[in-house]
Formats: C-alpha cells, sequence, structure tokens
C-alpha cells in the first residue's frame, strides 16, 4: 500500500489541494480519499490504470465534501494576494503568485477553474461532476478567469486601459 | 460594442474566437484589449502548466493510522486456531473462508497464461499430481499446479491450501513479512514473489513483448481473485496487502507497455 500512495500521493494531494484551496481541508480530503480507495480496492476493475481510478476517486470524494461545505459556507473570499505582482507578465508565470490566486478565488469558481484549465477537464465533464450544465461551467469559467486576472494584477488592467484613451 | 472587452469576453474568446465575431474585430483593433488577452492566455497556460504539489510528509503514516491495518493483521495472526467462543467468530469464520477462496484465486491467477519462458524456474519443477485433470497441455505447462482446485470446504485452517501452495523448491518467501503472520498468507506473498521472478522487468518489456502481456494477464487473474475475497472480507488486512501490490505491479507494467507502444510507433 505504501508503495502505491507513494507513486500517486502526488497527483491526489494536488488535484485535492487545488479544489480545497486550503492546505489543512486537502490533508483532510486527500486522506479521506485514500481511505476510500483502501476500502473499494476490490471494486476496481483493471479496466484504467490505478492512477486513473484514484484520481477519479480522490476528485469525487474532494467535490462531494466541498458541496457539502459549500453549503455552509459559500462566501466570497476578496482577500487581496500577499504579495501582488508589479508586472503581470512575471505573474502569470510565477507558480507561487498563481497558487495564491488560486486559494483566495470563490469556492465555485475555484472549483470549475481547476478542473477546465488545470485538470483538462471538458465543461460536459464538469457538468457531470458539479451536477450543473455545460453552460453554467463555460459562464463560471470565464468569471473565475476574469477573477484571477482581477487577483493578480489589481488596477493594472484599468492603469493599461487608461493608457490608451 | 463595449469601449473596451470585459475580462470574462476576453476569457470566452481564449476558448472559442469564432463564437465571438464582433469581439474579435475589435481585438484587431485595440491595442488595450489585445495586450489584456496576450495576458489572459498566456495566464490560461500558466495555470495549465502548474507543478505537481508535495503531499505532507507525514501523509502516508496519517493515513495508515486511520486504516484497521494494525490491529486487524493481530486478528489474521491469531487466525487458524479460531475463538470459537469468542463474539468475532462469523467474521473469522467468513475470514478464513474469504482467504481460502483468495488462496484458491491465487492459484488459478498463477496458473492462467502460463509463461513460455525457458530456464531453471519453469523447467525444474514437476507438475503437481492435481493437473491431471486439467489436460495435459496445462500440466505440462504450469509448474505450479492448479492449487486453486483445492476445494474450500476441505479446510478452516487453510492448510491444505497453504500445503499446495507451498514452493516445490522449500524456500518460503524472501518477502518482508511481520513474523507473526500465519502461514497461508506467507506463502500467497511467496507467490507473488515467485510470480515477479517470473515476469519481466518493466524496462525489459520492449526485448519480451509477449511474456509482458502474459504476466499482465496472470497479475489480472490475481486482481480478479483478490477483489472477490475481498467482497467477503473487505477488511482482510492480508488480502488487502496483496491485491495493492498486485494492482501496483499491473499498473507498472501497464505503464511500461504504454510506453514501449509509444516507442514501437
Amino acid at each position: 500500500m505504501g508503495a502505491l500512495y507513494r507513486a500517486h500521493a502526488a497527483r491526489v494531494y494536488t488535484v485535492v489541494r487545488r479544489l480545497a484551496g486550503d492546505d489543512a481541508l486537502a490533508e483532510d480530503l486527500a486522506q479521506d480519499a485514500w481511505i476510500r480507495a483502501f476500502r473499494k480496492l476490490h471494486l476496481f476493475r483493471g479496466d484504467a490504470s490505478f492512477g486513473t481510478w484514484m484520481y477519479r476517486l480522490a476528485t469525487n470524494t474532494a467535490l462531494n465534501r466541498l458541496r457539502r461545505r459549500g453549503r455552509r459556507d459559500e462566501v466570497e473570499q476578496e482577500a487581496e494576494l500577499t504579495s501582488s505582482a508589479a508586472d503581470l507578465d512575471d505573474a502569470v508565470i510565477n507558480q507561487r503568485l498563481l497558487g495564491e490566486a488560486l486559494d483566495r478565488l470563490p469556492p465555485g469558481y475555484r472549483r470549475v477553474l481547476v478542473l477546465h484549465d488545470l485538470e483538462g477537464h471538458t465543461h460536459e465533464e464538469i457538468g457531470e461532476l458539479l451536477d450543473v450544465a455545460p453552460g453554467t461551467s463555460k459562464s463560471q469559467l470565464h468569471k473565475a478567469r476574469a477573477r484571477m486576472r482581477e487577483l493578480l494584477d489589481p488596477g493594472g488592467s484599468a492603469a493599461a486601459e487608461q493608457s490608451e484613451v | 460594442m463595449p469601449e473596451h472587452l470585459e475580462h470574462e469576453t476576453l476569457s470566452a474568446l481564449i476558448d472559442e474566437p469564432e463564437a465571438w465575431p464582433a469581439a474579435r474585430d475589435h481585438l484587431r483593433g485595440c491595442t488595450a484589449c489585445r495586450r489584456e488577452f496576450n495576458v489572459m492566455r498566456r495566464m490560461r497556460m500558466a495555470l495549465s502548466a502548474l507543478d505537481d504539489l508535495d503531499p505532507p510528509e507525514a501523509g502516508w503514516e496519517a493515513i495508515e493510522a486511520r486504516l484497521p491495518v494494525r490491529e486487524e493483521r493481530e486478528r489474521a495472526a491469531g487466525w487458524p486456531t479460531l475463538d470459537f467462543g469468542g463474539g468475532w467468530l462469523s467474521g473469522s469464520v467468513r475470514a478464513a473462508a474469504a482467504v481460502i477462496v483468495f488462496a484458491a484465486g491465487v492459484g488459478l491467477g498463477l496458473w492462467v497464461a502460463p509463461p513460455t519462458v525457458s530456464g531453471a524456474a519453469s523447467g525444474t519443477r514437476a507438475a503437481s499430481p492435481g493437473l491431471a485433470d486439467a489436460g495435459p497441455a496445462q500440466a505440462a505447462a504450469s509448474p505450479d499446479g492448479p492449487a486453486g482446485a483445492t476445494p474450500a470446504s476441505e479446510t478452516t485452517d487453510g492448510s491444505a491450501v497453504a500445503a499446495s501452495l507451498a514452493p516445490t523448491d522449500g524456500s518460503d518467501s524472501s518477502v518482508s513479512l511481520p513474523p507473526d503472520l500465519p502461514r497461508p498468507y506467507r506463502v500467497l506473498y511467496s507467490r507473488l514473489q515467485a510470480l515477479r521472478a517470473r515476469g519481466p522487468s518493466p524496462s525489459e518489456v520492449l526485448q519480451h513483448p509477449e511474456e509482458a502481456a502474459q504476466h499482465l494477464a496472470r497479475l489480472d487473474a490475481l486482481i480478479r481473485a483478490s477483489r472477490e475475497a475481498l467482497q467477503d472480507a473487505p477488511a482482510d488486512p492480508a488480502i488487502n496487502d496483496f491485491l495493492f501490490q498486485v494492482v501496483a505491479e499491473r499498473d507498472a507494467l501497464d505503464r511500461a507497455l504504454h510506453v514501449a507502444s509509444l516507442e514501437y510507433r
């Protein structure tokens, strides 16, 4: 079991951490996912690789928990980044800043953005995972990217606009 | 059309430029919007290229602590002598039956798609008497014999299964196991070790694709047997451990086969 964990721990932790937006919650979600895997391993049919099966299980586990949790605290997190980017061109390739901005997105936006832009799911797949219409997923994605842009460089785009007027 | 495009519109243009002709026209003539569009496009690319994160250092220890492995392993260690007066009698009987069925399945798993590799591993061991019913071709090809043919009803302590699965070369197992693990479990692990020794390593897959495919079939059979056994004893630590190991083995081989097929193209 330890060997399987070591082989797939980073992938599992990454997806749940990105979805959760919080270290402690992500750790808890990852543990839940692995324990579910341990208990459900007899259902693994070998149709896909273990990594794929585990990824799906972790994603579903995290989304189900976050959905229940979201009903309690679906409050948009408007806090600004601890360190703002002086130059967005640098910021967009700065992984730490991107990660911070992701954490500060409202949970609903973050889930769609993570599933689409980071994990490569289609809007149809996201619709099934989140139990929403594909059009809703698409709309949330564009809102999420717009919010990411603001978080990464608050006021930057406005300054650019003014310079053009 | 507004003076400048909203960020949401720019985002939509990244994914579906054809769906927004008016916005696209605006983009051609507006330097500020083009700059914002490029920034957002870079942001989207950077998001998709984010590295995997490091899991917590004590992640596995925390998970293991939440699993009933140690407690169940201790219980399993006492399994051959069932506590007929205890409160967990029925569970033990079910677990015992599951292990016996599992052992039978493992025997079948080793029997499926017998290896064609030549050499001492397959050539020096005699077919067991039980192979007579399986036909001469299988009997000749399977050095392990149909251990899975051992009727589960013959015993409740697994000794017959253990005996039928025991390595004929006298060795027990080179796998590191808890010292108090009952013999039936030890035998299962020794069989996994033997199976590993017979299959090609991932680095040898390209040189021996047929052996790799046979090995994959054997691993699939072991996974099926393990899954069926777990339906009766889902918390059995030994079977779960075994299944994890076989799945890891199959996963590694599957990846190696995939890489090999890409190289072949």
